[in-house]
């Protein structure tokens, strides 16, 4: 109770009470012996003492002594600063500004890494991630079948399934939802979440006849279904085949990853072939580590590999057993977040500089006041508490408003990230009490850092010098040794940051500028899925391959002449959207059938080459003329040319190539295709297949579709005078009229394809650049501060100078110079922290050097005419300084 | 600040002793901050003079608050008072204090006075 500090109050009430009491029946003691009154109130108090003492002395006893000069010494802070709210609010200010940016990074930090998973024994919990030539690449579902089978290390191991199936109304018109098959006991066993309706799958389910049942997310439950607590044993149309409702998730974060709505069974035998692709999640049997597991599975899956190929030993597939995480953003985008940690980390340090800085000189200012209170009696110690007490709550106002904009720079900032996280952000990233916690704990160490040194010098004030002097006592030195440390460490800071900054813009402008080889612009692309493709059902909707080719035209037509479209194409497979690897032979050689040449193999209609304006370097284009009767030809990249034909015409080379022949209705898929000769007839520029949009351009064959009648998947559409995005609902319309059992997916601009892989880039280099932008701000605040102090410290100095004959440019000259000697300084050590930060970067960077000159001198040239003003202005109005006024003033 | 450093010295000085006066003081039932000072002033034929300055801070509740506890209450010439009065664990702490004391008595008498030890 005694903490309270009403309750200070009334005790120390009651302790003057009982002194006062004490006090009156001495003197009545007193005129009990014979003295008159006031006699005997003399001689009490003479007796008693100083009775104001007594009970500050007693109160110290009590030990409430610091509590109580803490809450006085924040009462007079507040007070102090009411008193000069411009200090205040650039103080407060300053420090949101460098708070603010580490609250926004350390929530998505928090969110990413450190936040503990809402599952049962988390840390059991783990992904199995299969790794092909180092990329993460999907396991097979018979490979799962195996390895779910043969391990002892796993309580559970299931498989997420990478295929996804619909859910459809009768007539198609509401939005579909897409969902995943897992294998049985994935949520309640493996992740450990039991269901808030209904049971899980049962361990048969999802063997062929026995499917037709599906668990609802908490979020389809409540926004298809109202929340129906009666959903339990409906029926709902997935792939347009019934399936009963059995189950509905527990509302959370693992509810909904990547837009998946619903979860229905799959299931795997040992030795069956399957087409599922799909990733392992699986829960560790307790005491079991992830490089036991790993070494386990390792061996399982080397074991199946010598099974599938007789002289492999080892399987070029490896796995990885990893921690189950948070696994929301790419890796890149991961790595770029801890970069961004140390940039806010920079932009709080130099927030903390230039707090110092201007508590430096208010402590100057305040000379005479401190000396003041130290000659009333305040010890050292007290004046240092106080200032400190002051930086700390600045800090503390400063955290407060840099939390608000933490928030916003938060919000700002996921809106950047990629796409593919963007659904998941707003319950990953939150302003939660380990964040707030975290954010204020931050403040005070900024409060602390910022506050230390200026008033510990403040609190060593030769008092009696101060009180002498006056207020000009510490300016007679003008600028102290402290300020220039802390000019130089900001402008060294900023241009570290600023750095940083420059070389992720480098980057990004590298990354824009990439020739990926086609226009990207006016261009819709779709996946044409068939609707029925759901689990255990094969059919096709068209029987024989002609009537497939005559339905092909016929949909290019009908959306050639959607209005606004200018072309449109038919391909197995579109730019940027990874390649696959077909083995070929240039005809009159002998083929090595152990390494035979690949390169990817595309069908394409061909108005492929206008649709995405592809450039030909040689030859001719594929064209309509190329019919199933005619000639067999094939277009080849300059990578091709370069990598298989560089000694050699290209137009005179023919291709072998054996091509499953689609259009012979049952050939089995045992079956060896008869090579045929394609004629090479043109050259394109490449065209970026990969992916990745600083992966490498593969060697590329293109066929005609109509010679080769594949199936093709995507379409592809050019549209003139309309943003492509508009006619996705008439391309839809259109596809569903022509070929009633497909519908079009992954609907995207190439525009969108682009700023998705950009995405990861552009987040670091828009939040870099703003930080940076914030850093530079700050240390231009923080120069001109500096500088103006300096000057109006100088006022007599400069007076008499101008007195003595000097010119207002000598002047001038002497401030500048001496505010950009600090500068060059700051600006040395900044570049030598501006390389090692470029080694750090690398990594992320794109087309960009380790040390990069470009964005270096940039920077440089940047910080160097930024410092010039700063110092320019307070030297500009030294120089309007009048001498006599300057005298007159002393 | 000199001043209430002199203050502190003096009750540095008395560490223990006062405590165990007061507390004798309080042996007979409760009593206010005066009476204890007068007390002891008569107790001792008017030799230990026990300042205010001394006493508060002893017999303050904080502190001693386990040795003491306190009321407010009329006093016969119907003046609001804090009294004071002994726990049980003061007057344990009164035998301890008593009992070493004397030892501490002894002991210094028989560094002073060795003859008187002898007989």
């Amino acid at each position: 109770m005694r903490l309270w500090p009403w309750s200070w109050e009334r005790r120390k009430q009651e302790l003057s009470e009982e002194l006062q009491t004490h006090l009156r029946m001495t003197i009545e003691d007193h005129i009990a012996r014979g003295e008159t009154p006031d006699q005997a109130h003399a001689a009490a108090t003479r007796e008693m003492g100083n009775l104001p003492l007594v009970a500050d002395t007693t109160r110290t006893y009590w030990g409430w002594e610091t509590l109580e000069r803490l809450v006085q010494t924040v009462r007079y802070t507040l007070r102090q600063l009411r008193r000069s709210p411009g200090f205040a609010i650039t103080a407060v200010l300053g420090m949101a500004l460098g708070i603010g940016p580490v609250v926004a990074i350390f929530s998505m930090i928090w969110a990413t890494f450190l936040a503990p998973l809402p599952y049962p024994n988390a840390s059991q919990l783990v992904v199995v991630w299969n790794h092909y030539k180092g990329e993460r690449v999907p396991t097979s579902g018979e490979d799962y079948a195996q390895l779910a089978a043969q391990n002892r290390s796993f309580q559970s191991l299931s498989f997420q399934s990478w295929i996804v199936v619909h859910l459809t109304n009768p007539d198609h018109t509401a939005d579909e939802e897409g969902g995943l098959p897992v294998t049985p006991g994935m949520q309640t066993k493996t992740v450990g979440q039991p269901l808030l309706l209904g049971r899980d799958f049962l361990p048969d389910e999802g063997s062929p006849g026995n499917e037709g049942v599906v668990i609802l997310t908490n979020w389809l439950w409540q926004h298809r279904y109202n929340s129906d607590p009666n959903i339990i044993g409906k029926s709902i149309l997935i792939e347009d085949h019934p399936y009963t409702v059995i189950g509905v998730m527990r509302a959370g974060p693992h509810e909904k990853g990547g837009g998946i709505t619903f979860n229905v069974p799959i299931r795997f035998t040992p030795g069956e072939q399957s087409q599922q692709i799909g990733i392992m999640i699986g829960r560790l049997n307790p005491g079991v580590t992830l490089a036991q597991a790993q070494a386990e599975l390792s061996t399982i899956n080397d074991q199946i590999a010598a099974h599938h190929v007789a002289h492999l030993n080892k399987s070029p597939f490896a796995l990885t057993v990893e921690h189950f995480r948070n696994d929301w953003l790419d890796l890149k985008t991961q790595r770029n977040l801890w970069l961004l940690l140390i940039a806010v980390g920079l932009v709080l340090l130099i927030a903390c500089a230039n707090i110092a800085n201007l508590l430096l000189a208010r402590g100057t200012s305040r000379t005479q006041e401190l000396a003041v209170r130290s000659a009333l009696g305040a010890t050292r110690r007290q004046v240092f508490m106080q200032l400190f007490t002051e930086s700390l709550t600045l800090a503390l106002f400063g955290g407060i408003i840099g939390i608000a904009m933490g928030w916003v720079i938060m919000k700002l900032s996921l809106v950047l990230l990629p796409n593919l996280a963007l659904e998941s952000t707003d319950t990953m990233v939150q302003m939660n009490l380990p964040v707030l916690g975290f954010s204020i704990l931050i403040a005070l160490l900024a409060g602390l850092i910022a506050g230390c040194a200026p008033s510990w010098r403040s609190a060593h004030i030769n008092q009696s010098d101060a009180l002498k002097q006056g207020s000009r006592a510490a300016g007679r030195r003008g600028r102290t040794p402290l300020q220039s440390a802390l000019v130089i460490t900001e402008i060294a800071l900023s241009l570290v940051l600023l750095a940083g900054a420059g070389m992720a813009l480098h980057s990004f402008w590298n990354l824009s500028h990439i020739d990926v080889g086609f226009r990207t612009d006016h261009v819709l692309t779709a996946l044409l899925r068939s609707r029925n493709n759901g689990p255990g059902s094969k059919s096709s909707s068209v029987s024989s391959p002609e009537e497939a080719s005559v339905q092909q035209h016929q949909l290019l037509d009908r959306v050639r002449q959607i209005p606004g479209v200018a072309d449109a194409t038919g391909a197995t497979g579109i730019p940027m959207n990874g390649f696959n690897t077909f083995p070929f032979q240039l005809a009159g050689q002998t083929a090595d059938k152990a390494h035979m040449p690949t390169a990817d193999f595309e069908a394409v209609t061909p108005s492929f080459f206008t649709t995405f304006a592809i450039r030909l370097v040689r030859g001719r284009f594929l064209g309509e003329e190329d019919q199933p009767q005619s000639p067999r030809v094939v277009m080849v990249n300059e990578t091709f040319v370069r990598r298989y034909l560089a000694n050699a015409d290209a137009l005179n080379q023919r291709l072998l190539l054996r091509i499953p022949d689609f259009r012979r209705a049952g050939a089995g898929p045992q079956q060896m295709p008869p090579p045929l000769e394609f004629q090479i007839v043109g050259v394109f520029h490449d065209v970026l297949d990969n992916e990745h949009l600083t992966g490498d351009v593969q060697p590329e064959m293109y066929v005609s579709e109509w010679q080769v009648g594949w199936p093709f998947f995507w379409i592809a559409v050019r549209t003139l005078g309309i943003e492509p995005e508009i006619i996705t609902t008439t391309l839809q319309r259109t596809v569903s009229s022509v070929m009633p059992g497909a519908a079009i997916d992954h609907v995207r601009t190439m525009v969108q394809v682009m700023e998705q892989e950009q995405s990861s880039d552009r987040f670091e280099m828009i939040l870099f650049g703003a930080f940076a932008a914030a850093a530079l701000l700050l240390a231009v605040i923080g120069i001109y501060g500096v500088m103006s102090f300096a000057v109006a410290q100088r006022t007599h100095e400069i007076g008499v100078r101008m007195a003595l004959g000097a010119q207002r440019t000598e002047v001038i000259r002497l401030i500048v110079g001496s505010g950009m000697r600090l500068s060059l300084l700051g600006l040395g050590i900044g570049l030598a922290g501006a390389v090692i930060l470029g080694r750090l970067m690398h990594a992320t960077l794109y087309g960009v050097q380790v040390t990069d000159l470009t964005s270096l001198t940039a920077v440089t040239a940047l910080l160097f005419v930024a410092a010039l003003l700063a110092c320019w202005f307070p030297a500009r109005r030294s120089a309007t300084i009048d001498p006599i006024q300057a005298l007159r003033n002393e | 600040m000199k001043a209430s450093e002199s203050y502190r010295n003096r009750i540095e000085f008395l560490q223990g002793t006062l405590d165990m006066l007061i507390l004798q003081a309080l042996q007979w039932g409760p009593m206010h901050g005066y009476g204890i000072a007068q007390s002891i002033r008569l107790k001792s034929s008017e030799i230990l003079q026990v300042e205010t300055g001394s006493l508060y801070p002893r017999s303050a509740p904080t502190r001693a608050t386990e040795l003491v506890k306190s009321k407010w209450r009329l006093t016969e010439s119907k003046q609001r008072a804090k009294f004071y009065e002994t726990t049980p664990k003061g007057k344990e702490q009164l035998a301890s204090d008593h009992k070493r004391w004397q030892q501490m008595v002894q002991a210094i008498a028989a560094i002073m006075e060795p003859g008187k030890e002898q007989t």
